[in-house]
């Protein structure tokens, strides 16, 4: 019951090789309302979910940024009656046996949000990854007061009012930050629950680069200074 | 001074570019008053002899007339690159909406 009520949003970039690989494992999973938002792609990702899967798919005519893709893909969702909704990655990054637990958490936990961490559990995170992240989160919390153990972790499950309230604004990068400085000024009953991350070549030439870690940090310094 | 003869230069090539502009296109007319009116300005300033500026810069208590007229440029140039900035965020928002709108309405199960 909880699952047929329950709807995974997927920001899509470039990732028509994994994509259908991720819809059959969380199909697998008994997770059938799928959203992916394909965001500008330069590949055929929209037609390959389109042709091939029982997910509901659009597509942003140019790129926006996964931070736009995700909210599209929320009020999609909302708009479909959602009791539920999981961010999920495209990439392959994320492991569908750490949803059960996740909404489970969620459900009995009565929380508002439930964040995945990569660090709770023993994850092989490559060093320069792990730098990166944990100076995020020491930035995180210098920004929102809120020390978490992963920052960046794009795995997360939430109730519909908690997406309804978190009206992503930042459409880039930073809505992962946006997210948890809402979670902190909105009062919103989280917990952190160790998920696994796989760490394959695919994932890792897709992955953040440095220099996109400071301009994510500038643009936060920005937009605080504004509000 | 070689240096006001090459400003000059750079100046009266941008005020034809301008002048060309607004022959082809009357509606920008008001660009050309503005912007006439701001390298005009420029033009006397690079012109006027150096203590007339110089007394410029002793009434705001700062020694040369030319660091005024620096220290002013930048505030100036600050200024706009904020304000060009708070538009092209306000720009990128809406396109945001439309773009989000148009996948919402094209959405297919």
């Amino acid at each position: 019951m909880t699952k047929s009520q329950t709807y995974i949003t997927i920001p899509m970039y470039n990732d028509e090789k994994m994509i259908l690989n991720v819809i059959k494992d969380l199909n697998s999973a008994g997770y059938n309302n799928i959203v992916v938002v394909d965001d500008g792609s330069k590949d055929n990702g929209y037609d390959v979910v389109k042709d091939n899967s029982n997910a509901i798919v659009t597509k942003h005519i140019i790129n926006r940024g996964q931070g736009a893709a995700l909210q599209t893909g929320m009020e999609i969702a909302l708009d479909r009656g959602a009791k539920y909704i999981i961010h999920f990655d495209s990439d392959g990054q994320h492991d569908v046996k750490d949803l059960d637990h996740m909404l489970d958490t969620l459900i009995k936990g009565k929380y508002d949000i439930v964040l995945g961490s990569r660090f709770i559990q023993e994850n092989k995170i490559p060093l320069k990854k792990r730098i990166i992240l944990r100076l995020g989160i020491f930035f995180t919390f210098l920004l929102s007061q809120i020390w978490l153990t992963d920052v960046h972790n794009g795995l997360r499950v939430m109730t519909a009012e908690t997406a309804k309230k978190l009206d992503l604004q930042h459409d880039r990068m930073e809505h992962a930050s946006e997210i948890l400085d809402k979670v902190k000024s909105l009062n919103l009953k989280y917990k952190e629950v160790p998920v696994t991350i796989h760490y394959t070549d695919y994932s890792q030439a897709k992955g953040q680069r440095i220099s996109n870690s400071i301009n994510i940090a500038m643009k936060l310094i920005s937009s605080k200074l504004r509000s | 001074m070689i240096i006001q003869y090459i400003v000059t230069g750079i100046i009266a090539v941008i005020l034809v570019q301008l002048i060309v502009r607004v022959i082809k296109d009357r509606t920008q007319f008001f660009k050309l008053l503005f912007w006439g009116l701001f390298w005009g300005v420029s033009l006397i300033f690079i012109w006027l002899p150096t203590n007339t500026i110089d007394k410029l810069g002793q009434l705001f208590g700062v020694g040369r007339g030319i660091d005024v007229l620096v220290y002013l440029s930048v505030v100036f140039l600050f200024y706009y690159i904020f304000r060009q900035n708070e538009k092209v965020g306000k720009l990128e928002k809406q396109i945001t909406k439309l773009v989000r709108e148009l996948a919402k309405q094209n959405a297919k199960s």
